[in-house]
C-alpha cells in the first residue's frame, strides 16, 4: 500500500518535471548560458534594459531591425547614439571579446528566438559574412 | 515512524537554515562600530577617519568633505564602461538612493576609476540616463592617483588591470560614512541581501542623529 503510493506519487512529480521542461524548452541553450554571463547585467535578466542607460533586447525594434549587425556591435563593442523603440541611448559599449562567431550566433539566436516573436534564426554563416563586412569597425575595449 | 523521519528532518533543515542567517543577531541593538585600525594616542582611541579630497562632479561642481557636513554619505566605485559588476552595483545604489531620496542627511558619491573615458559630460550623461539628481548622487572624476588612494582608505580595492574586463580591477563594494568621517558599514554591491542588510544600517545611523 505505502509502496503504491510512493510510486504514484513518484510518477506524478515525474509528469510534472516532463510537462515543466516542455513549457520551459528553448532550443539555445548555449546562448542563454552566454546571454546570462555577458549580457544581462547591463541589459536585463529578461532582456528589459535599465533605464536610459542600457536598451532592451526583448521587444527591440533596433534588433529586429538590425538583427545581423548585432553580431559587429557585440563583437567590436559600440559608441555611438541608438534609437530603440523611439528612445535614444548613449552609453558604450566594449567589445565582448570572449565570444567567438558561433557562440554570437548562439547568442543572436536565443534574443531573436525568446525575446522576437515570428522572427527567422540566423545561420553561422550569414554570421561569418557579416563579420567580415564590418572587419573595418574600431574595436572598443 | 516515517513522521518522526519527517519532523527530524524538518527540524536538521531548519537549523541548517538558521545557521546561514545573521550571524550575530545580538548586533541589531547595538550601535553601528568605527571600522578600521585604531590608534591609542596619549590614552585617547584614535579611528580611521576619511582625510579631505576635492574632486569634480557632473555639474562641474567641485564636492569634497565640506559637501557632506552634517551628512552620512555611501560611497563606491565605478567606470561607465565597466562590463562585468558595475551595472549591478550601480542597480544596488539605484536601491539605496531611492529608499534615501526624501533623505536629505543621506548622500551618494560614486568615483569613476577610469578619469581618461569618464569625463565631466560623460559622467553627467550617465547620471541622466539612469535619471537621478546631481544633488543627491555625485558622480566624480578627478586626479587619478588621489582616486585610487581614496579607495585605500574606504578600503576598497582598485586598480588598473589590462587584463581585467574593461581594463580596471575592483571590488563591488559600497561603503556607508558618517558625519564625523568614520566608517561606520558597508557590504557586497553584488549582493541585494547584503545592500538591504546595509540600508538597515543606514536607517539605524539616521536613527541615532
Amino acid at each position: 500500500m505505502s509502496n503504491r503510493r510512493w510510486g504514484w506519487g513518484l510518477l506524478g512529480m515525474v509528469a510534472l518535471g516532463v510537462l515543466w521542461s516542455a513549457c520551459s524548452y528553448q532550443p539555445f541553450r548555449q546562448g542563454e548560458i552566454l546571454y546570462a554571463n555577458f549580457c544581462a547585467t547591463c541589459h536585463g535578466e529578461n532582456g528589459e534594459g535599465f533605464r536610459d542607460l542600457y536598451p532592451p533586447l526583448a521587444n527591440s525594434d533596433y534588433f529586429r531591425e538590425n538583427q545581423l549587425e548585432t553580431a559587429c556591435i557585440i563583437h567590436y563593442g559600440m559608441d555611438k547614439e541608438l534609437v530603440v523603440n523611439g528612445k535614444t541611448y548613449q552609453q558604450a559599449m566594449l567589445a565582448v571579446t570572449q565570444l567567438n562567431d558561433v557562440e554570437i550566433c548562439n547568442v543572436i539566436n536565443l534574443l531573436s528566438y525568446s525575446w522576437h516573436s515570428g522572427m527567422k534564426t540566423v545561420t553561422i554563416d550569414e554570421v561569418r559574412a557579416q563579420l567580415e563586412s564590418c572587419s573595418d569597425w574600431e574595436l572598443l575595449d | 515512524m516515517q513522521y518522526r523521519l519527517f519532523f527530524s528532518l524538518g527540524a536538521l533543515a531548519l537549523m541548517m537554515f538558521s545557521a546561514c542567517g545573521d550571524p550575530s543577531p545580538a548586533a541589531a541593538d547595538q550601535a553601528l562600530p568605527i571600522l578600521g585600525n585604531r590608534d591609542i594616542v596619549d590614552g585617547d582611541t584614535v579611528y580611521h577617519q576619511i582625510p579631505d579630497f576635492s574632486f569634480i562632479a557632473q555639474d562641474s561642481n567641485v564636492v569634497n568633505n565640506a559637501t557632506f557636513a552634517d551628512k552620512l554619505y555611501i560611497v563606491d566605485f565605478f567606470f561607465t564602461t565597466c562590463p562585468s559588476i558595475c551595472p549591478t552595483v550601480t542597480k544596488q545604489m539605484l536601491r539605496l538612493y531611492e529608499r534615501f531620496e526624501g533623505e536629505a542627511r543621506v548622500k551618494l558619491l560614486a568615483h569613476t576609476i577610469d578619469i581618461r573615458h569618464d569625463s565631466v559630460p560623460v559622467l553627467k550623461r550617465y547620471a541622466e540616463k539612469i535619471h537621478v539628481s546631481s544633488d543627491k548622487w555625485h558622480f566624480v572624476t578627478g586626479d587619478e592617483e588621489k582616486i585610487y588612494d581614496m579607495a585605500d582608505d574606504y578600503f576598497i580595492a582598485a586598480q588598473k588591470d589590462p587584463d581585467a574586463p574593461g581594463g580596471f580591477d575592483h571590488s563591488g563594494r559600497i561603503i556607508l560614512v558618517d558625519q564625523n568621517r568614520y566608517v561606520r558599514s558597508f557590504c557586497e554591491g553584488t549582493d541585494p541581501d547584503d545592500v538591504t542588510r546595509f540600508m538597515d544600517d543606514v536607517q539605524k545611523l539616521l536613527d541615532e542623529q
